[in-house]
């Protein structure tokens, strides 16, 4: 089972090529970096998690950034968002990073994606909140023109654009995989039209859920033409406990990504070497 | 020279620029050799995509290098280049501000910023491909309004938190857009242009000028400066940080020693589009002039 780690990366954080160098020693598999380009001081949307939205959510690093600064601290880690908030960011400008950021990496970038849940941050940034996926499915079929066409363009209802150049290509063939996050039934038609794989939360998800959603896909895949032999299930949060690892990974899963909680440096570290200690083959 | 100014040994910052591409060389051996022989600053350009057609003409005269369709990203190709290097400034040149949300802007320069602990430098401009600027809905006619409204929603960001602005391009309620840089108050602003409005615009919400050697000679230098000197103080702003950046120009003693008599602290030679080995070369070679 592969293990990765999920940080926020901000000025009083460990810095992410330090963060990513001492991974990679430990041998975890892969670094995860969440995404809010903003967050709005007034709120009607309910914090999903407990209490109130905690300071650090409106202090996190660019991801695309963080994410290249680990790139050149490190050779193996893969390095991925774990989610771009796709409708809060521009296509072109988008498909540009993130090829640029697979080739700084020599091609491990995983591109995590998802719509957001913070109404009054999408909407300051451009998001049409209540098509957000509609908007999301478009400027990922937009994203990938750019990767795999010499003159790009795309005709859409939320991006338009004529014949363009946008280069560098990706690494990766034909782009860096797509993850797209969430528990519903719809991911699944998300996955099958424009994804490479799914970003399920532990907390949300089952392994019988697992179980379940992998067969699916497959037989979606098969009945799309797609190759499912490339297919990944990315679990986000789990409990650090190698029996738990085990069960995802019986039930279908190929990646199990750790988070940590915001700490100082100091015990951020000894929560990395205590997981990599324990959980690490 | 003002006492504590930034041109007054007049010794000349040496930089250098390159349009990073997957045929050139990479950013790693790039900005770490740039590093090594002690050059003070590695600038590239920006353009997130390119149209094919277009009308808009090349402004050298020259047919339209194909390396402008193919250029990396400027900040995630500089966030890799400050992993490895220590001193070395990491600039854009320029950043065509417009084409992008300014909150994105504001989070991406803070966070290079951070990663590269404060060696960023914010050369910015307002494009000049007008089909290239409708792909991301700019203002063409008011594309410098909207690219100092633009900077001062940035300046906004990255002053106190939370940040709330309202002006002719963009507004946006109180929101937290952070890390903050580690440079105070901000990285230095050098604004790209030869015209008189340059200068205004620097006056008005810049920290340096970033010329054209192609449009802009010692005396334009000179006569720069001495308006700069003139609008600062009616603006009550501290004129000894001025960074004027001359883009372009002869890698030579003779012309760093000329210009930075006239005013200017730094020059940044242009790297063309080469292999790997001649562009080691040319940077030995432009090496050789350094103090």
């Amino acid at each position: 089972m592969k293990i990765g780690v999920f940080y926020m990366p901000t000025s009083y954080s460990v810095d992410p090529a330090s963060m990513a160098r001492h991974l990679e020693s430990r041998g975890f598999d892969s670094l995860w970096l969440p995404d809010h380009p903003i967050i709005p001081v007034e709120q009607n949307t309910p914090y999903p998690g407990e209490g109130e939205m905690p300071d650090y959510y409106g202090h996190l690093m660019d991801p695309f950034i963080a994410l290249a600064a680990a790139a050149t601290a490190t050779t193996r880690l893969e390095l991925g968002t774990g989610v771009a908030l796709i409708p809060e960011r521009n296509a072109l400008v988008t498909a540009k990073e993130v090829a640029t950021l697979d080739r700084v990496s020599g091609g491990r970038f995983q591109f995590g994606i998802g719509a957001g849940w913070l109404k009054e941050e999408g909407e300051i940034m451009g998001a049409v909140w209540k098509r957000r996926w509609s908007q999301t499915r478009e400027l990922m079929l937009a994203m990938k023109a750019c990767w795999t066409q010499e003159q790009a363009e795309f005709h859409g209802e939320y991006v338009d654009f004529p014949k363009l150049y946008s280069d560098p290509k990706p690494v990766q063939q034909p782009h860096p995989p797509i993850l797209i996050a969430g528990e519903l039934a719809k991911v699944g038609d998300r996955i099958v039209e424009y994804g490479d794989g799914w970003i399920p939360r532990y907390i949300k998800t089952s392994p019988a859920d697992i179980a379940k959603t992998r067969k699916e896909m497959e037989q979606r895949f098969r009945e799309a033409g797609r190759d499912f032999s490339r297919f990944e299930i990315v679990v986000f949060g789990c409990k650090p406990d190698r029996e738990e690892h085990k069960r995802l990974e019986d039930a279908g899963a190929d990646r199990v990504v750790q988070m940590l909680r915001v700490a100082s440096p100091e015990k951020t570290l000894e929560r990395v070497d205590i997981w990599a200690d324990t959980l690490v083959a | 020279m003002a006492a504590g100014s930034i041109t007054e040994s007049n010794a000349m910052n040496v930089g250098v620029f390159m349009f990073l591409t997957s045929k050139t060389i990479d950013v790693v051996s790039l900005a770490q050799r740039v590093e090594a022989m002690g050059f003070d600053s590695l600038f590239l350009p920006e353009h997130a995509a390119v149209p094919v057609a277009m009308t808009s003409q090349y402004p050298a005269g020259e047919e339209f290098p194909d390396e402008y369709r193919r250029m990396y990203d400027p900040f995630v190709a500089l966030a890799a280049a400050a992993t490895v290097t220590e001193r070395i400034k990491l600039g854009t040149a320029i950043a065509i501000v417009p084409e992008r949300h300014p909150l994105l802007s504001a989070k991406v320069v803070a966070s290079l910023d951070q990663v590269s602990r404060g060696r960023v430098i914010y050369g910015v401009g307002c494009g000049w491909i007008k089909e290239e600027g409708a792909l991301f809905d700019v203002d063409w006619r008011r594309r410098w309004t909207q690219t100092g409204d633009f900077i001062r929603a940035m300046k906004a960001c990255w002053g106190p938190s939370p940040a709330e602005y309202a002006g002719s391009h963009i507004r946006f309620p109180k929101l937290v857009c952070e890390p903050k840089p580690v440079q105070q108050p901000h990285p230095p602003i050098l604004i790209a242009g030869e015209l008189e409005q340059a200068v205004e615009r620097i006056a008005a919400y810049g920290d340096g000028w970033m010329p054209r050697y192609l449009w802009c000679k010692q005396a334009d230098i000179e006569q720069g400066r001495k308006r700069l000197e003139t609008l600062y103080a009616e603006a009550g702003r501290d004129i000894s940080r001025l960074d004027i950046s001359l883009f372009g120009g002869h890698p030579t003693r003779e012309f760093h020693r000329s210009f930075a008599d006239a005013g200017a602290n730094r020059v940044i030679h242009f790297l063309p589009m080469e292999p790997e080995a001649q562009t080691l070369q040319r940077l030995e070679d432009i090496a050789a002039t350094l103090p």
